[in-house]
């Protein structure tokens, strides 16, 4: 696993995280613990992206910041994986 | 959305020696005797609803182990057929 892999990995473990906390906020919309949680790893969540984003390149199509070159078709795919 | 008439249904540390036990309860001042099969429910639940229990907050998984398990709540990690060495 490149550190590409590894932080993209990363983003896929904070980005679960943060779905399984939706579900339980909507049934728990004042849980402290639960808001916290959510909170945080919103937080990390978002650095995380926005590293990938500036060393890598775009993780989704609306992510193009690029004003000269649609960097999305850029290789690799952020899900491509090299052959481990 | 009020969850408060569940807080009474939650897993009581008691749970170990709860029998079944007749509970006696007067309708119309008629003494009306339920047979409750695990006890564990408040007297005078209503029968034949179904309940779920409201989850409380407690441990959370690792991110990374939240992703591999499907869940970061421990509580809700309940896979069908125990893979091999996990239990």
């Amino acid at each position: 696993m490149n550190t590409r892999e590894k932080l993209y990995r990363i983003i896929q473990m904070y980005g679960f995280a943060l779905d399984e906390i939706r579900i339980y906020l909507d049934t728990h919309p004042k849980c402290k613990n639960g808001l916290e949680y959510y909170h945080r790893y919103k937080k990390l969540h978002d650095e995380a992206v926005s590293e990938y984003i500036r060393l890598y390149g775009p993780l989704t199509a609306n992510q193009v910041e690029n004003k000269d070159s649609w960097t999305w078709v850029n290789e690799p795919w952020p899900w491509e994986r090299s052959g481990e | 959305m009020d969850f408060s008439m569940f807080e009474a249904v939650t897993h009581t540390s008691d749970m170990a020696n709860m029998q079944s036990r007749p509970v006696h309860h007067t309708e119309n001042n008629r003494r009306v005797q339920y047979e409750t099969s695990t006890g564990r429910f408040p007297e005078r639940t209503p029968l034949a609803m179904a309940y779920v229990p409201c989850q409380q907050w407690g441990e959370t998984y690792s991110v990374e182990k939240g992703l591999e398990r499907g869940t970061v709540f421990p509580e809700l990690d309940l896979p069908f057929a125990p893979e091999e060495g996990c239990l």
